[in-house]
């Protein structure tokens, strides 16, 4: 049961953490936020450290469910899944990713 | 040959990407399937519904089933006559020769047990060589009753063996094709990412309104990138795994006299005998050996259960029993081999801690074969595999999407027959995947050589598919879309939906039964992801609809049109 | 993209030296390197193990580099040469660790 907790939690961290790299790209705050990226360079920033840390988070929920060689395979596979569910995202519905632009 | 090192990039990676594509997309969807290959061998052959199950009793259940089986008709016919010296006398009959190693085999996942034999060849031209003629069998643990030969495991014999061999044993071509395939998808792999110049700026982007060039080629950049790591380390380790038997077997060629040496030596070193002694001896109990097994991986802090065990020169003073762990709580595959004399059951060796290259390279073939149970990480590989089909796909598209203009104009065929091949190895392969599960379910069970007809109707159907993809191929000499994707997606759907209704009607294990009143994981997941993938295959006709009717009328409709307007200001 | 040695008989050669001039080198690199490994002490299957991994990574560098190269002549004698040399390396170094 622990274990399926952290992989939850590593999942969720793994998601929003992709998202808060995409949201600072200049196309994808355009097309998320509808507003010119200029505007918010301190938001972009603050959400692209947001976006590090979350992902570097998931790796340590990875290592707290596994063994580390299966940890850091989980981890990987689960950041490409992220990658792919933000692009599918920011193509269709964009705005869902709006309640991430915190800041 | 070329001008710059991008432009011969470009070139490595549209030519040998769309040739070796068709190859790869093949390993990559059957590597996806083979995941769950066991899952598919539970819903393939219903008697084996039942719980997966430890390594039985080798004195009670798998002595006596391993001593009824027989060496197989095909393998005695193909290599008898090739390992058998005739200077030294007739030919041993086939159900004259002996036992000469045992093995059983299982996994965490496998209600039933893999077996075999491999019998010696008395008379043999290399008497130092391997001779064996096999024997194999699948048996039920719980009863060591025999599951019949001739009933496909469509997973594990079927879908697996696609992926790394295609199917085609003869002189192992098959395995060497996938091999080249593997190489050329890592200079596809690097090539791509050359030409890709905006690797970061792009790594979220997928404009699906555009025209189908652009967001083909979106797609294609996004399931290639995301998933590079998958991608890279699936394809390098595919070729470490069958690196030392197949693709660089120096041991077995140029460096034979090494290797052989090195043998004999490891032999002295571990005191496990190389040879049979020619004198005969009883085998002591296999149990007690197992118990002692267990102990010992459990007093070295890894307690586990048994994957492999192998007796060598059975029936032999020499003999000794090799008994390995199963590794489903690890990466790297069954390890820890504690090998026993066979006549006494006294501890010959323990297998000492690896060496950090055998370390690496246990790595890297458990991360791709993956013995372990970890289903999250199972379930984001078949991500992985369909990211790459999607891929190869993509690409696919993108290349017919790029040149139809151009060869329409021209009068040439090429996009024509490049975009007929796309759709018989993209909705084509599925098709026949889906097809051979409903084959499954309509043959009935009890039809001698079921396995033979469901592979026939496997590569009967894949058949026919390619034969619609071409017929239906004539509007992209024309630039516009086969219809022949739209109509295979439909029938995907409707095989898929079809498989999991048979399913439910012919053995009854249905989806409430499998998911609420009966839970049975194995079935109910192959059936929920058929029903997934019918519903993916609609919402993919409904995209292919609209793109079909949003293209421009045929140059027929458009002279009709502009002759009637002529027409309409001419009298107006 | 199309100039005129993008013919067939310069593709051929250029596949041919690609495919099958990078695996002639790889062999002999798995072979020598597999020997003198041994030769040095390390253990049979380890030195194997090792060498095959490195292998397949050259593999993947020769066979690009056998498309970016401009001299096709070149690409010939660095694969076909570097494989005879390889393999007189093996074979020499496999007699002596016999004898």
């Amino acid at each position: 049961m622990a274990e399926l907790s952290w992989l939850i939690a590593a999942t969720a961290l793994a998601l929003s953490g992709m998202a808060w790299l995409a949201l600072p790209m200049e196309v994808h705050w355009g097309q998320v936020m509808h507003r010119p990226a200029a505007q918010a360079p301190r938001t972009r920033q603050l959400l692209r450290g947001l976006g590090a840390l979350a992902l570097l988070l998931s790796l340590l929920a990875c290592l707290m469910a596994d063994r580390p060689s299966m940890a850091a395979l989980v981890w990987i596979m689960l950041m490409a899944g992220s990658a792919v569910a933000v692009a599918l995202t920011l193509s269709w519905r964009p705005r869902w990713l709006r309640a991430l632009a915190i800041g | 040959m070329f001008q710059n090192f991008r432009q011969s990039m470009t070139w490595l990676h549209t030519w040998f990407g769309l040739v070796i594509g068709f190859v790869l997309i093949v390993v990559f969807f059957f590597g996806s399937l083979s995941v769950f290959d066991r899952e598919f061998d539970r819903w393939a052959l219903p008697d084996t519904r039942f719980d997966p199950q430890p390594m039985p009793s080798f004195d009670q259940v798998l002595l006596p089933a391993l001593q009824k089986i027989e060496p197989d008709e095909a393998d005695y016919a193909a290599n008898m006559p090739l390992l058998h010296d005739p200077a030294k006398g007739p030919l041993t009959p086939r159900i004259e020769l002996p036992a000469d190693e045992y093995w059983a085999y299982t996994t965490h996942r496998d209600p039933v047990l893999s077996m075999g034999v491999g019998f010696g060849v008395p008379l043999a031209r290399d008497p130092d060589g391997h001779n064996h003629i096999h024997g194999n069998a699948t048996i039920d643990p719980r009863s060591g009753a025999a599951v019949r030969a001739d009933q496909l495991k469509i997973g594990s014999e079927w879908f697996y063996p696609m992926h790394y061999s295609l199917n085609w044993p003869w002189m192992n071509l098959g395995i060497f094709i996938v091999g080249l395939a593997a190489l050329v998808m890592l200079a596809a792999l690097v090539s791509g990412v050359v030409m890709h110049r905006k690797v970061f700026r792009e790594f979220f982007t997928f404009r699906p309104k555009k025209h189908t060039q652009r967001s083909a080629l979106d797609l294609h950049n996004l399931t290639g990138v995301v998933a590079l790591p998958f991608h890279f380390f699936f394809a390098f380790t595919g070729l470490v795994i069958f690196g030392a038997f197949y693709f660089l077997p120096v041991s077995q060629f140029q460096l034979k006299g090494l290797h052989d040496q090195h043998e004999v030596v490891e032999a002295a070193e571990t005191g496990l005998p190389h040879q049979a002694a020619g004198v005969p001896a009883p085998l002591a109990s296999v149990d007690a050996m197992v118990a002692q097994a267990k102990q010992r991986w459990a007093g070295r802090d890894m307690a586990g259960e048994v994957g492999f065990l192998m007796v060598h020169h059975v029936g032999d003073a020499n003999s000794y029993v090799s008994v390995y762990r199963a590794g489903s709580d690890r990466v790297a595959l069954v390890g820890e081999g504690i090998h026993f004399k066979g006549s006494t059951g006294e501890l010959l060796f323990e297998d000492p801690p690896r060496s950090p290259v055998s370390e690496v390279n246990e790595f890297l073939t458990g991360l791709h074969l993956q013995h372990f149970e970890h289903w999250l990480l199972r379930w984001l590989y078949v991500l992985g595999g369909l990211l790459g089909c999607m891929c190869i796909a993509t690409g696919f598209v993108f290349f017919v999407e790029k040149r139809k203009r151009q060869h329409a104009k021209a009068g040439v065929q090429g996009s024509r027959v490049v975009d007929a091949l796309a759709v018989t190895t993209v909705t084509g392969m599925v098709i026949a995947a889906t097809g051979m599960l409903v084959a499954n379910r309509l043959l009935p069970a009890d039809l001698a050589g079921k396995g033979d007809w469901e592979k026939a109707a496997f590569f009967g159907v894949w058949a026919l598919a390619m034969l619609h993809a071409f017929v239906r191929s004539a509007p992209v000499a024309q630039a516009r879309l086969n219809p022949a994707w739209r109509e295979q997606c439909w029938t995907i759907a409707a095989l898929a939906v079809a498989a999991v209704l048979l399913n439910g009607l012919t053995t009854g294990d249905h989806l409430v039964k499998t998911v609420f009143t009966d839970t049975y994981w194995a079935v109910a997941g192959v059936d929920l992801s058929l029903l997934v993938s019918a519903g993916i295959a609609v919402a993919v006709v409904r995209l292919l609809a609209r793109r079909e009717q949003a293209q421009c009328p045929t140059p027929a409709q458009a002279d009709t049109n502009s002759s009637d307007s002529a027409a309409e200001v001419a009298h107006g | 993209m199309k100039h005129h040695t993008l013919r067939w008989p310069a593709i051929t050669a250029r596949v041919a030296a690609g495919v099958f001039g990078s695996y002639a080198f790889t062999w002999g690199f798995a072979a020598a390197g597999v020997a003198a490994l041994v030769g040095l002490g390390v253990e049979y299957h380890d030195a194997e193990t090792g060498m095959l991994m490195l292998a397949f990574l050259l593999f993947l560098g020769l066979f690009l580099w056998s498309f970016t190269a401009t001299s096709l002549l070149r690409v010939w004698t660095v694969l076909a040469g570097g494989a005879a040399l390889l393999f007189t390396a093996a074979w020499a170094i496999q007699r002596a660790i016999l004898a």
